[in-house]
């Protein structure tokens, strides 16, 4: 098990992390996320796994969409914090506008851009058509395109 | 074509998800379209961008955390995992009571557990008195 665990995360490190960075935008959260992930496959059976790239980024995503879940009850119960000012300072354009991506043009633009996915690929981890992720990427470079005027 | 099909097809054009019979359409339609030849430029601009944005390395703490956490399974390995660790610990508690004089006048200390909480959306909040004791997000001490 351990070997096991060692070589998925040798081999798939940089591109769980990718995903996971680029969908959040902050190294520690990132970091904690990642290991989220990996607790989650440790506890899973991997030998029947059959597509094991997709469907790592399958628990990755699942473990960020319930670190948004966490959060969003947090901001509900304190609406008072705010973040750091030196993390937005910091980042570039165009990661404030991928920031202010609604999840679902988010994940799309990191898995094609980031995780270098094609469209097939990932309409099968999103279980969508692949219809739905070409107008999905329109949409989300449009959005970019729009924060990066303004 | 006009204008609204030709923009649904300009993001699978430059990602290659495009039939020949597609390209053809779309190259067609930008020689005479300044608005969708402005799109399809700002649009590989944004794929530019995005794919150029630096993705930190995972650091080494986080490495040795996962590759630690895949203990071994075998249950006769488990068995001498926990006797060993038992019996260290309990060396060690000996050990540690044999050579330490009691010393009945020294007011015990209090430790609190100072928890971090750490969001992309908060400031790092420490709300705590006394001694610390430094703890990971699970509460057990570092």
């Amino acid at each position: 098990m351990k070997l096991e665990i060692e070589l998925i995360y040798k081999q798939y490190v940089d591109y769980i992390y990718g995903f996971i960075y680029g969908m959040v935008q902050n190294k520690a959260v990132a970091e904690d996320l990642l290991q989220d992930t990996f607790v989650k496959v440790m506890k899973s059976d991997i030998d029947k796994i059959e597509n094991m790239k997709a469907w790592l980024i399958t628990v990755a995503r699942n473990t960020v969409y319930d670190h948004w879940r966490r959060e969003k009850r947090k901001l509900n119960l304190m609406p008072f914090i705010r973040r750091k000012r030196r993390d937005i300072d910091l980042k570039l354009d165009i990661e404030r506008g991928i920031e202010k991506l609604s999840p679902k043009l988010k994940e799309v633009i990191i898995l094609r851009e980031i995780n270098q996915l094609n469209y097939k690929e990932i309409a099968d981890i999103l279980d969508v058509e692949i219809g739905t992720v070409k107008s999905r990427l329109n949409r989300a470079r449009k959005e970019l395109r729009d924060s990066l005027e303004g | 074509m006009n204008c609204s099909k030709i923009e649904e097809l300009l993001s699978p054009y430059i990602d290659g998800e495009l039939s020949r019979d597609e390209i053809i359409r779309v190259e067609r339609h930008i020689l005479e379209c300044k608005n969708c030849e402005e799109l399809l430029k700002d649009f590989q601009l944004i794929k530019e961008k995005v794919r150029g944005i630096e993705i930190p390395q995972p650091s080494l703490r986080i490495k040795k955390k996962i590759i630690g956490y895949a203990r071994p399974r075998n249950y006769f390995l488990r068995i001498i995992f926990s006797t060993s660790l038992l019996t260290g610990l309990g060396a060690l508690l000996v050990l540690t009571l044999g050579h330490q004089p009691y010393i009945a006048e020294e007011k015990p200390k209090e430790y609190y557990i100072m928890k971090e909480e750490r969001t992309p959306y908060m400031e790092i909040l420490y709300e705590t008195e006394g001694d610390y004791i430094l703890t990971n997000y699970e509460g057990g001490s570092l």
